[in-house]
Formats: structure tokens, sequence, C-alpha cells
């Protein structure tokens, strides 16, 4: 908790100073304490200053920044133009895997910035990654018997080549 | 188990505070603070997100089957798809996943104005998905490669009422000449029995390829469904920082569409 709670403040100290008063507004006990009324203002706020230290009740939503968001959407469509690009040249069985890569980079960046899971809760991460890791448990156990008949895939492409041409 | 009178004392206080004196109408009685309701609701989504991706993934499981085993049937039918029209729908679906980012920021930091905007465009943008997918089902419905599709229209039509009818055969047969001239477009001159041949093994692409889009265009669907109800909301004016759950968990749900779309479009568009 304290390792998590650390981390989400040094990003936070990265935002820009406007985002920061917004992140800060984000945080429910700051906007607990500034409903306080005036009388009450210091004492609630070293009530809150304990509380954030104690029960690690910071931030409870990190705002991530528009440029963080701009940023990220222009790398994912420069990602589509290469994934596209890519079926211009012909690699052979390394199109699919470069394909795979691409696409798994461009998701990397909708989960841990559009999903916000870089700034998340670490037990988040876990659930998704467990499910990835199921996901890929299950299609390594169906393509196990795949290779098998691998000789006869290319024989058959092969004939199809000298059909077409 | 039970936690000491003087805890439960506190816990009730702090949460009365929180609903009364800090205007938080939205905080479920059984939550102690908002952060708290919110960590719990973020949870619940990530769970139920793990389920929609091993939804997914049988359909993954069967693709990737099909194509380790039958590579030749991926080659030849994604030449039946238009990979530009693949291109910009995966354009539109990252462009209102960044608006819906923005609402979820913009409820953050309580923008109503940003918010509502974002939250519209976002919808428009899955109505612009949902027409390009349309114009692309409706091509590949003219061409007679839907699997079952005689079945399809036999039932639409509600050809059951009509006793004089049969229900057409089962099996997938594609025009043949159609795929003769559609291969030729492609460079590859083939003849009658060939192509005959290669319209039967369009069914494996084309069962993949319908049962991994429709599915994926449900959940389009069920989001634009879900944001309107979040958009409505915001309109209310509902969501501000103590309170912004139902937008970022219906984002959520919209990115994870996303992603999907992002692994659907090269494995089905982009083969060569």
């Amino acid at each position: 908790m304290i390792a998590r709670r650390s981390r989400g403040r040094g990003r936070c100290r990265r935002v820009a100073p406007a985002m920061r008063e917004r992140n800060s507004a984000a945080c429910g006990d700051c906007e607990y304490q500034a409903a306080r009324s005036s009388r009450r203002k210091k004492e609630m706020s070293e009530h809150s200053h304990d509380k954030h230290d104690s029960s690690a009740s910071a931030h409870y939503a990190h705002v991530v920044p528009l440029p963080v968001l701009l940023a990220v959407f222009i790398a994912l469509m420069l990602l589509t133009f290469l994934t596209v690009a890519a079926t211009w040249f012909d690699l052979g069985r390394w199109n699919v895997w470069i394909a795979l890569i691409i696409a798994t980079i461009k998701a990397a960046l909708v989960v841990l910035y559009f999903m916000h899971l870089r700034y998340d809760h670490p037990f988040n991460a876990v659930v998704f990654l467990s499910a990835l890791l199921t996901l890929l448990l299950f299609i390594a156990l169906a393509l196990l018997d795949s290779t098998t008949y691998q000789p006869d895939i290319r024989a058959l492409q092969e004939t199809m080549r000298n059909a077409g041409s | 188990m039970f936690a000491s009178p003087n805890a439960v004392i506190i816990a009730m206080t702090e949460a009365d505070q929180a609903t009364h004196d800090n205007h938080a109408p939205f905080l479920a009685h059984h939550f102690d603070s908002p952060r708290q309701q919110f960590a719990a609701g973020k949870l619940g989504m990530w769970l139920f997100l793990l389920t929609e991706i091993l939804l997914f993934g049988g359909l993954f499981c069967a693709y990737s089957v099909y194509r380790a085993n039958h590579p030749e049937m991926f080659q030849d039918g994604h030449l039946f798809l238009d990979r530009y029209l693949g291109a910009v729908n995966t354009c539109v679906l990252i462009f209102s996943s960044l608006t819906m980012a923005l609402a979820v920021s913009a409820a953050q930091t309580d923008r109503r104005r940003l918010l509502v905007g974002s939250l519209i465009v976002t919808l428009l943008c899955g109505v612009g998905f949902m027409g390009v997918k349309f114009v692309e089902y409706k091509a590949k419905w003219d061409h007679g490669l839907v699997p079952g599709q005689e079945r399809i229209a036999w039932f639409v039509a509600l050809g059951w009422l009509r006793k004089d009818s049969p229900a057409p055969e089962r099996g997938y047969q594609p025009d043949a000449d159609y795929v003769r001239k559609h291969l030729a477009e492609h460079g590859e001159e083939v003849d009658d029995a060939e192509a005959t041949r290669r319209a039967a093994g369009l069914f494996p692409f084309f069962g993949c390829y319908f049962g991994m889009t429709a599915l994926h265009g449900l959940h389009v669907l069920a989001g634009m469904g879900a944001i309107t109800w979040v958009l409505v909301r915001s309109i209310k004016g509902h969501f501000g920082p103590l309170y912004f759950g139902p937008v970022d968990f219906v984002g959520l749900y919209w990115h994870l569409v996303d992603l999907i779309w992002i692994y659907l479009f090269p494995l089905l568009y982009l083969i060569h």
C-alpha cells in the first residue's frame, strides 16, 4: 500500500500544474475538506492529512493529462498505418507475427493509458493479466497438433501456387 | 469479524458526513467513502472484462486452429474483405476511445460541457462504425458469402409460415463465378472446378469473420446503449469529482471493445 501511494504521488508531480490542481479537486478528501465551514477548516485539514498518511486515501482517481491522451491517440493512428503498410511487403511467415506485435503494442497503449491501468490499483492489473495468461494457455493447447500437418499444408500451398501461375 | 462499537460509530459518522455535508447523493449506504465505492466498482468492472476477454477467447481459439490448419482458406478469404474500410473503422474506434477517455477526465474535473460533448462524439463514432459494418455486411450478403445465408433469408421471410416452401438445403456454396472473377481481379486465373473448390473453402474464413465481427458488433451496440445511459445522467449533472464511476466503467468497457477490434482488424483484413 505504501509503495503504491508513493508511486502515485510521484506520477502526480509530473503532471502539468493546471492539471495537478484539477487532480487535487478529484481527491475526495480535499473536496470533503473544502466543504467544511471556515471555522472548522484548519482542524479538518489536519484531520485530512492524517487520513492521507494513515489510510492510503490519496487521490482516488488519477486524471490522465490531455497531452498524454493525445500522444497515445497519435501513436495508435501511426501504428494503424504501420500495420496496413506492413502488408505491402511480403515477409513470409513473419507477416502474421509482425501484425500481432503491432496489435499488441496498440493494445498495451490502450490498456495502460486509456484504461488507466498504469495508474490503477495493481490488483486490477493482476485480474487483467490473468485473463490474458489463461487465453494464451487456451490458444496454445488448441494449437498443439497444428505442426503435425504442416508438411501437408505446405505441399497443398505449393500445388495451389503452381496451379495459379 | 465484528468491529468495535467505536469503529462502527466512526464509520457511520464518516458516511454521514460524506452523504449530507459533502453532497455525495450517489454514495451507496454500504460504502464508507466515494473512494471505496469507486475502487469496488472498478474491481468489479475489471472482473467483468476478464469474462469478456475469455468469451472472445473462445473465438480467437477457433480462429487460431482453423488458420493454422487451413492457411490457404484464410489467404483466399481476406481477398473478399475491403482492408481500407477495415482501416477506416479502426481509426473511428480509436478516435472514439480518445473521446471516451476525454469524457472520463471531464467527469473527474467537473467540466460538464466537455463531458456531454465527448460522450456525444463517442456515440456518433459508434454509429459510424456500425454504419461501415452494415455496408460491409450488405456487400457480403449480396455476393452470397454469408454462411447459412439461404436459411437465414428463409427464416427472416417467415418461411415457416409457408408450408409449401421447404427450408433450403444446408451447405455453403457461394457463387463460383463470382469467386472466379474476384480471384482474377487479384491476379489469379482459375478454372471453374477450382473456383467451385475455392468457393467452398471460404466457409471457415467467413464463419470466423461473421462469428467474431458479429459478436464484436453486438458489443459495440451494447456499449452505445451504456454510453447513452451515461450521457443522460451527465446531462442531468450527476457526475463530478466525487462521483464519476459509471463514466469510468462504461469507458473501460468501450476501450475493451476497441482493444478486441485492434486484434480483429489485422487477423481478418490484413492476411497476406
